[in-house]
């Protein structure tokens, strides 16, 4: 084992501990490795292959799949719209959770705590019902077609699932709870006498929650975009469910290569292109950051 | 709070509100339609969407290998993190801090890009489409919430408890025995009810792995919803719904006794 | 006369050993890295007596009362009880009765099932545990309370659970790591007079690690003052308080003036022009430090007839009157300002601001250095 201590003979207690650590993390290491390393490692050496039609693959060295994925108008398109979508996606979420987040950090401690279960609980619901919710909804017998017709505003059903918006409203809607927390998390810097003093100074409420209330909670806001732009371009259910395989996007994109059409070389070069993508917001995430300081 | 939330800012987070529960909760008055599409608000009422889950043979059996595995991946989950977040909270060593975030570092990847990574390997190894399969690929997810949970409920217990029960005889598996585990409790029993919440609803990573010999409730009501538009999958989200709210509240009960009982 | 340092501990060992030495440390020492928490500490602690290991935080004294423990290990030295090394004993082998600072209570268990872990872990009897847990209870009077939780207590009462726990296993030595630091001052003035009783009666070994020189001395029959992991001083409290081998010693164990000075002789000393006589150990030539404590100091007005004490004249420059005592600043011509206490009350003439008096106190009271103290 790698005992540091150099002390002698004299250590029973601790020494033993450290001898029994093998043993003890041996379990999770073992599913560790079986789960996770080899099949990472797997993943970026059949990104390495060549695919050859009807699902077969050629174990070779090149990079001939990372290089159709960079020429091929379409995976290009495919990437600019993942990341389009992904961030008019989190700006969203933030607008809308903003509101949330600042009302609940006001609120009396008796509603805070309930208010934080109902942000928390849809988090605990199945993506998948989540999305099904929102077919009920958009969908063209959907409650907000219902309205729309009964208004008498249509006479026709409007298309709202199946295309961009669909899966914005959905993804949006399930990320949220994300963004909410991590704003409440930032929030703890924003002392209310802060704002106050700023009204007691002449400030409009508007203004006081441009010039200090933003200002002030801007970590919370960069972490909460950083944490709902991954979790958008990683997720599957919803732009599969509420896209009716009309919208195209890099997580559905993978599963299509992977399932549907076999080739695995292609969709692990999507793959690695997705932690790319990641490496990039967590590097604007550390610069918003460190600017903000 | 100094500063109140004005009758205007009320409303609108009230909205906000609405829009974040209301795919949740129309599921319940969806349930009851009596029609056989989706169609909201329905024409007619009815319970004849219950009455047709127990019929269907596939849904009811994906439960079953649902609810199965997330028993086995919850128990594995708990067998295999509780030594080693003892190990990482409790004993110095070298590496543990990099142990740590490897032991974490699934959570950092893309559910599609791991699900995709351990179709790779469980392919040449034959565990597509195996109970097995499933449980290592679920435990994948579940370990490092399990680990998380349990090394912090480890690092606030204060070491001395232990250390007098070691000086009052106490070998240092009895001290874990009587003294470490019955004050982890509250831990344990939040890492079980996450690894469990995890394991049930976990669709992705299951996608790649499951076939035509074994699936999982959530890959059949994702592919039911994708292929078909009907009121069934609403009545089955209710007792997904249901489900869940049960196990939160058994926590909680827990964690509530656990809180008048420990804890000094 | 002179005071011990760890090489006169070494000597007295020879003969400790054979006679009634129960529990002996041996050029113990703790290294973290660089960094050495205790250092060629030796102390041997009798059969039935009480040490204080006295010293501020981080003077090694906590260390050193985990190692006897078996919750540190030494980096080398020995631990012998009875004369059998221990140090490689793992602490569930030791047979020390702990008591920490923080009681560490077991919260999930109730006081009586507190009290019988130990008993349990030696596998005696039902029967033998609930006679010998009521029995620990009823020593530290807490036998109505047995079926309560640790939370439901209150501080005191968690320290008598504490050391009924650890009494309850008879253990061979009793440690007490600051037992009565987390309790208010007058529950704390009753807790000394109840452990020293306790332990009295049971007459059990051992070792108290405190800070608070007033436990050390009330409570002990002897002390060990620790300074930076090294052991300075260890003797009696009378030893530690009246004759205190370093300058370190002499200013923790209770308030003392310094006076700089030189020495002149084995038992006198000049500050300024004055001549001092002093406890007669002083350190021949050269630079001196002489300390005397401001209660040993006695003001009398000017003119008051000489006596074989040292004298000063001095003018009164703050006079604080702190209930039981009276503290006064009174400043010496050529600079230098002692600090003197008197009891109050009784026909005791109270001096005010600005009054010049003399200050008398005994040779033997004016203890000397050297100077870098």
């Amino acid at each position: 084992m790698t005992a540091t201590d150099t002390a002698p003979a004299a250590a029973p207690f601790r020494l033993s501990g450290r001898q029994i650590v093998p043993l003890l993390i041996m379990p999770i290491l073992i599913v560790n490795a079986v789960s996770f390393i080899w099949p990472t490692l797997s993943l970026l050496r059949m990104s390495l292959n060549e695919p050859i039609a009807g699902g077969a693959i050629r174990e070779t060295l090149t990079l001939q799949t990372y290089v159709s994925v960079m020429t091929d108008s379409f995976y290009l398109e495919l990437v600019w719209n993942s990341v389009y979508l992904c961030s008019i996606i989190t700006a969203f979420t933030l607008l809308l959770s903003y509101p949330i987040a600042l009302f609940i950090h006001r609120a009396d401690p008796k509603w805070k705590s309930l208010l934080t279960l109902m942000v928390i609980s849809p988090l605990l619901v199945s993506a998948v019902v989540r999305t099904y919710g929102w077919v009920i909804i958009l969908g063209d017998q959907g409650l907000i077609n219902a309205l729309l017709l009964g208004s008498g505003l249509v006479d026709q059903p409007v298309r709202l699932i199946f295309n961009n918006f669909g899966v914005m409203v959905g993804l949006v809607e399930i990320l949220m709870p994300y963004m909410i927390l991590s704003l409440m998390a930032g929030f703890g810097r924003l002392d209310p006498r802060l704002e106050e003093a700023a009204q007691s100074l002449g400030a409009k409420r508007l203004t006081t929650l441009y010039r200090v209330t933003i200002p002030l909670t801007a970590p919370g806001i960069a972490l909460g975009c950083l944490l709902v732009f991954v979790l958008s371009i990683s997720s599957f259910v919803t732009p599969k469910l509420l896209g009716g395989g009309r919208v195209f996007l890099l997580a559905t994109e993978i599963y299509d290569q992977s399932i549907v059409l076999l080739n695995w070389p292609l969709a692990a070069s999507l793959s690695m292109l997705v932690l790319v993508i990641f490496g990039a917001a967590l590097v604007v995430y550390s610069r918003v950051v460190k600017a903000l300081d | 709070m100094e500063q109140k939330n004005s009758l205007p800012f009320t409303i609108v987070v009230a909205l906000l509100f609405v829009f974040l529960l209301a795919p949740v909760l129309l599921v319940f008055p969806m349930s009851f339609s009596g029609d056989n599409f989706m169609s909201f608000p329905p024409s007619s009422w009815s319970t004849k969407w219950y009455a047709a889950l127990p019929g269907n043979t596939v849904l009811i059996g994906a439960l079953w290998t649902s609810l199965g595995l997330a028993v086995v991946v919850t128990t594995l989950s708990l067998l295999i993190a509780i030594p080693a977040a003892y190990a990482i909270a409790r004993i110095e060593f070298f590496g543990r801090e990099t142990l740590f975030a490897l032991f974490t570092a699934p959570l950092l990847l893309p559910s599609i890009v791991l699900g995709l990574a351990i179709l790779i390997v469980f392919v040449g190894i034959g565990l597509i489409s195996t109970f097995p399969g499933l449980v290592l690929a679920h435990l994948v997810v579940t370990l490092p919430y399990a680990l998380r949970v349990l090394a912090t409920a480890l690092s606030t217990l204060p070491h001395q408890v232990e250390e007098a029960a070691s000086s009052l005889g106490a070998t240092p598996l009895t001290v874990f025995r009587r003294v470490t585990l019955p004050l982890m409790t509250p831990g344990i029993v939040a890492a079980a009810a996450l690894a469990f919440l995890v394991s049930f609803d976990e669709v992705v990573i299951s996608l790649f792995v499951v076939g035509p010999r074994i699936t999982t409730l959530p890959v059949e009501l994702y592919r039911y919803v994708d292929t078909r538009a009907d009121p069934l999958v609403a009545a089955a989200s209710v007792f997904l719904i249901l489900g869940t709210v049960a196990v939160v509240l058994i926590v909680e009960r827990t964690m509530g006794l656990n809180k008048a009982v420990g804890k000094g | 006369m002179l005071a011990e340092n760890p090489i006169h501990i070494a000597n007295a060992e020879a003969s400790d050993a054979r006679s009634e030495a129960h529990l002996q440390l041996t050029h113990l020492e703790k290294r973290y890295g660089d960094f050495l928490a205790v250092e060629d500490l030796s102390v041997s602690v009798r059969r039935g007596e009480l040490i204080a290991l006295l010293g501020p935080s981080g003077c090694g004294k906590t260390t050193t009362l985990r190692m006897i423990a078996g919750l540190a290990s030494a980096t080398s030295g020995a631990i012998r009880v009875d004369g059998r090394e221990i140090q490689t004993l793992p602490a569930h082998a030791r047979d020390m009765g702990l008591v920490f600072q923080s009681y560490a209570l077991f919260p999930h268990m109730t006081v009586e099932r507190n009290v019988a872990f130990g008993l349990e872990m030696r596998r005696n009897s039902k029967d033998q545990i609930a006679g010998r847990v009521a029995k620990a209870l009823e020593l530290v009077q807490l036998g109505h309370l047995a079926q309560r939780r640790p939370r439901e207590l209150s501080g005191g009462q968690q320290q008598r659970v504490a050391l009924a726990r650890a009494l309850v296993i008879e253990p061979s030595i009793l440690l007490l790591d600051e037992p009565l630091s987390n309790l208010d001052a007058k529950l704390r003035d009753q807790m000394r007079v109840e452990i020293r009783d306790i332990q009295q009666r049971l007459g059990i070994t051992t070792v108290f690690v405190t800070h608070d020189q007033v436990e050390a001395l009330s409570m002990c029959d002897r002390i060990a003052v620790m300074d930076k992991g090294r052991l300075a001083q260890i003797g009696t409290p009378q030893d530690i308080y009246e004759r205190p081998a370093t300058p370190f010693v002499a200013e923790f164990v209770g308030r003392i003036n310094k006076l700089p000075g030189r020495g002149t002789s084995a038992n006198e000393i000049t500050v300024g022009d004055r001549r001092f006589g002093t406890a007669g150990k002083g350190a021949a030539n050269g630079a001196v430090t002489a300390m005397i404590r401001p209660h040993r100091i006695e003001i009398v007005p000017r003119g008051t007839p000489a006596d074989n004490r040292n004298a000063a004249e001095g003018v009164i420059t703050r006079a604080t009157y702190v209930g039981d005592i009276l503290e006064y600043m009174v400043a010496l011509e050529g600079g230098v300002t002692l600090a003197v206490e008197t009891a109050t009350g009784g026909h005791r003439r109270n001096f005010a601001l600005g009054d010049e008096v003399e200050l008398r106190w005994a040779h033997e009271d004016t203890l000397v250095f050297g100077a870098d103290a």
